[in-house]
């Protein structure tokens, strides 16, 4: 078998080819070397400019403020997402009728798309009379400040991969082999040791995931806060990916457009370096 | 490997038969993009279903493309791919700029649309150094809507500058409990709050923008900014206007504030949602002081081509037409913008029986031509800037000189950014 | 106890906006204005849910949602398979390097590339096409992983044993490797249909017709908001959740099972 060559491998891998070639390395490439140059209307090539339209975007205050705002939002939102997340899979995770029902519950939160979601959202976090007000007796004018606001698109995040990252935690849970667990009970460990001891390292590559997934999630955000708040109030809830909406497509800015492309591929493809050589890490030791 | 080919053949075909419909023969249609929902899309459409009736040949084919500002957003992201652009986009002061130089923009002039009938500062609005781009045809104004109730409760006028709002507020305030004022200032305010000042005054040099891009902000060397600040930071002080952001009609409905700023087209639907609740006044914006007599801006929107035909020709002029502009206005709020709709016996009957509607118009018309809207780079983002500026400076987070000279270097630097990169 | 109550405070929370959704439906434009919030209607304003029905195409969304991410969900799959097949059985000039230029892919997200790709695809004419909604999401490299993973595990027993009698790739592909990998494959199916059916950014900028408008375009793009037409609104979400919220409970074994699956790899 060795040597041969299968020609009509190069049909089958063909259409992935293109599709990578023509969608991901062509607008990368295409940004990067634009964010060099100057553009006209047309999108064509002007003049050479080196780092200046890095100076222009690196400089503004509000891309600034989103760089500061994105890592706000993944501050408080990776931890929010994953306690809450490990506690819905843990509550549920032995096989009992009773929490079947509940588990089934949970799940829930899949059948909401993000835009129906983000309507409802809205109304629940209306500022004139919001329910959460009523529920828990609050006098808070939510959407008004950057705090609320910032708290009412976390909320709507963290409702929004709820589901997922509760299914992938839950299956986790379950596919722990039997007998680690019973003879951790042999050795006469308690509930909470055998919880904190046995089944969470068990599950830690799968913790690192969801982790992973909602920082990969939170650094890309852009379409709840479109819906939400329009990065109100005060320009105060843009996210970097919003900025670069709408500099791109509201303000056709295209040397925001470019430099914002090209850092924002660069980094995560340095965080998602990062992931692979942290779960390398745990496999090898 | 033909299996393959197959399958893919498959897997292609049902995508491309459900990508585009049939066209109809000898049928011309003529596509508008448009930003009117609720009771204003009810209303654009019975105006696009009697052209569609009465016209054999062409038929309108209306698309809601969200705010006016998301239709620009559609526009320029079509421009792009070179094909797909509407005929007819309605766009408001924030495409100004862009339309001026948009190779794809058909002029008024160009087009050939017969104006004559047209209310001039209603048109001049549209005014390029290119010549117009659109037709005005969802005209407004910004107006202080009060609750009548809630005024008369407290016993206080309406006011008539920020100097009578300032002492009458805190009266508001104390007697019912509710905020007398609910909001902040944009740029769309801002151009009514800066403009008029002094019996009117240019916020950008080149009139605005409207003679080509600005080069420099002028709200800051005028002082009209720094005026505007302080009477708006008095107010503030007297603890009675609430800074919300958003949701300041539903405020206004469920009765948390006694006034707010917003445009005449939302007259029908702030009724419709007060009715049986309390009264509704509407009144000339407050302006800055008893210097400022400019009045306000025609804002709203226009009608601009993107199609040099007949049918598109036709449609502009059905919009702009009396009866289109009686009908439109009577229904949403909007002004209209044809000399004959206002001088017609039935708009008369029609302003006698509902007087609050006779507001806007009324404003407009004794508002000085320098009240013009803001044709700026990057309009969008400025009209949240702002408001976040005029935040900090009620909030004590900067002084009112930094909070002019900060806003004004945002400008500033925005126009010598898009001087740099299209040179 | 503790964690019972805390379970059932956490299926609580996640009802909530359903239970809300349902409750707001019936709200009359009063209802929505008064403060403090109201968690019933006053009186059920039944006639929201004829408005919904009435104005909105709402069963052309939902149409073209369910049409898109499916064809998306398909021709994914395949692409991926094909691909993976190749990797995993034949052998053939290039081939790490190809394999290397396609997994470095995953490196780039699409998300910072909008504009850029919009560009193309409104260059390739696929403005307001089904085929544009989907035409940036047929290829994923995790899943290519995923599946070359699941493929390289299988014995090469029964492969060259076909190879031997003569079997084309099409008949081992579909009766030795599929049969064989079918969970990975439902996994990546399901994936697939699901981020085509919540992306909002994209379609929105492909699509400017009604017709050919996203659930998760048209709803927002519905109009009511500004308009403070809330009831009809609310009416029309609820119309389109209960069908994905039953599917979704009673899936939800095979959903589960479908996305765990993809964790072993």
């Amino acid at each position: 078998m060795k040597g041969k060559n299968d020609r009509r491998a190069y049909l089958y891998v063909l259409p992935a080819v293109i599709l990578v070639a023509l969608f991901y390395y062509y607008p990368f490439l295409k940004s990067f070397v634009s964010s060099f140059f100057l553009q006209n209307q047309r999108g064509e090539l002007t003049s050479f400019v080196f780092l200046d339209n890095y100076k222009a975007t690196l400089t503004n205050e509000y891309f600034i403020a989103s760089v500061k705002n994105t890592l706000t939002m993944m501050l408080f939102f990776v931890p929010a997402n994953t306690i809450l997340t490990l506690a819905a899979a843990s509550f549920v995770r032995r096989e009992k009728r009773v929490n079947e029902i509940i588990g089934s519950l949970y799940i829930i939160p899949m059948a909401f798309s993000m835009s129906l979601l983000a309507l409802i959202f809205k109304q629940i976090f209306s500022p004139t009379n919001s329910i959460i007000n009523r529920i828990f007796h609050l006098d808070i004018v939510w959407l008004n400040d950057r705090t609320s606001a910032l708290f009412a698109i976390i909320a709507l995040c963290v409702f929004l991969d709820f589901a997922l990252d509760y299914i992938l935690l839950l299956s986790a849970f379950r596919k722990i082999e039997r007998n680690i667990i019973e003879a951790s009970l042999i050795d006469g460990a308690n509930e909470v040791q055998r919880y904190f001891l046995i089944e969470l390292p068990q599950i830690l590559p799968t913790l690192i995931m969801t982790i992973f997934l909602a920082v990969k999630d939170i650094l890309l955000i852009s379409a709840p806060i479109m819906l939400m708040t329009e990065g109100g109030p005060y320009r105060s809830t843009e996210s970097v990916m919003f900025y670069y909406y709408i500099e791109a497509f509201k303000g056709s800015n295209r040397a925001a457009e470019s430099t914002i492309s090209s850092i924002m591929v660069l980094f995560s493809a340095l965080l998602l370096a990062l992931y692979s050589i942290i779960q390398r890490r745990r496999r090898h030791a | 490997m033909r299996k393959v080919v197959l399958i893919m053949l498959l897997l292609v075909i049902p995508t491309l038969l459900f990508s585009a419909g049939a066209k109809e023969e000898d049928v011309t249609t003529v596509t508008i993009w448009h930003s009117n929902s609720g009771i204003l899309e009810d209303a654009f459409m019975s105006l696009v279903e009697q052209f569609n009736e009465s016209h054999d040949n062409i038929r309108i084919n209306a698309v809601y493309q969200g705010k006016a500002n998301d239709v620009l957003t559609s526009v320029n992201a079509a421009s792009l791919a070179g094909s797909g652009l509407p005929d007819i986009a309605q766009l408001d002061a924030t495409a100004g700029l862009d339309m001026m130089y948009a190779p794809y923009l058909v002029t008024v002039e160009e087009l050939g649309v017969d104006t004559s009938e047209l209310i001039e500062s209603a048109y001049a609005a549209y005014d390029s150094k290119r010549g117009h781009i659109g037709v005005p045809f969802n005209a407004s104004s910004l107006l202080f809507y009060y609750n009548a109730d809630l005024f008369e409760e407290a016993g206080v006028e309406v006011p008539k500058t920020l100097d009578d709002f300032i002492s009458s507020a805190p009266i508001i305030h104390e007697k019912t409990g509710v905020y007398a004022f609910s909001g902040v200032p944009t740029t769309y305010e801002l151009i009514t709050f800066l403009g008029s000042q002094n019996g009117g005054t240019y916020l950008t040099d080149n009139r605005n923008g409207h003679d080509g891009v600005s080069t420099k902000v002028l709200f800051d060397e005028n002082g009209t900014f720094r005026n505007f600040l302080e009477k708006w930071k008095a107010l503030y002080d007297t603890g009675a206007l609430n800074n919300l952001t958003s949701g300041v009609s539903n405020a206004f409905y469920a009765e948390q504030c006694a006034s707010m700023l917003a445009s005449s087209s939302n007259l029908t639907t702030v009724l419709e949602n007060t009715d049986g609740l309390f009264n509704v006044g509407v009144a000339y914006v407050p302006m800055v002081d008893s210097d400022a007599t400019g009045g306000v801006n025609i804002g709203g929107g226009c009608l601009a081509a993107f199609s040099n035909t007949e049918e598109v020709r036709e449609v502009l002029e059905f919009m702009i037409s009396a009866s289109s502009q009686a009908y439109w206005a009577e229904s949403t709020g909007y002004m209209p913008v044809n000399r004959n709709t206002v001088e017609s016996p039935e708009w008369q009957a029609f302003i006698k029986e509902n007087p609050l509607y006779s507001v806007a118009l009324e404003q407009a018309l004794s508002s000085s031509e320098k009240v013009l809207g803001l044709w700026i780079p990057s309009a969008y983002q400025v009209y949240y800037s702002f408001q976040s500026t005029i935040a900090s400076v009620l909030e004590g987070e900067m002084s009112i000189d930094e909070a002019v000279s900060s806003m004004a270097d945002m400008i500033n630097t925005n126009l010598m950014e898009y001087a740099r990169q299209n040179g | 106890m503790l964690k019972k109550l805390f379970a059932i405070a956490l299926a609580i929370i996640v009802v909530f906006p359903l239970f809300y959704t349902a409750s707001m439906s019936l709200f009359s434009p009063r209802d929505f204005n008064t403060s403090p919030a109201l968690f019933f209607p006053t009186s059920p304003l039944w006639q929201n849910y004829e408005k919904a029905v009435n104005h909105s195409s709402f069963l052309r969304y939902t149409f073209n949602s369910v049409f898109t991410a499916t064809l998306a969900a398909v021709m994914r799959t395949v692409i991926v398979t094909l691909s993976s097949y190749a990797f995993s059985f034949l052998s053939f000039k290039g081939k790490k390097a190809i394999l290397f230029f396609l997994l470095l892919s995953a490196f780039i997200p699409q998300d910072s590339l909008l504009y850029q790709n919009y560009v193309t695809v409104s260059r390739m004419n696929l403005i307001n096409t089904y085929l544009g909604i989907i035409i940036t999401g047929l290829f994923s490299a995790t899943q290519l992983i995923m599946l070359m993973t699941a493929m390289k595990s299988l014995s090469r027993d029964s492969y060259d044993a076909a190879r031997v009698d003569g079997a084309r790739d099409m008949t081992i592909l579909c009766s030795i490797i599929a049969p064989l990998t079918k969970s990975i494959i439902l996994t990546i199916m399901l994936q697939s249909f699901i981020s085509t059916f919540n992306s909002y950014l994209w379609p929105l900028l492909v699509t400017n017709e009604n017709a050919m408008r996203t659930i998760q375009i048209g709803v927002s793009l519905m109009g009511y908001q500004e308009s403070g037409r809330l009831g009809p609104l609310f009416a029309t979400l609820f119309i389109i959740l209960v069908p994905f919220v039953i599917l979704v409970i009673t899936t939800r074994k095979f959903i589960i099972k479908a996305l765990a699956d993809g964790l072993s790899y």
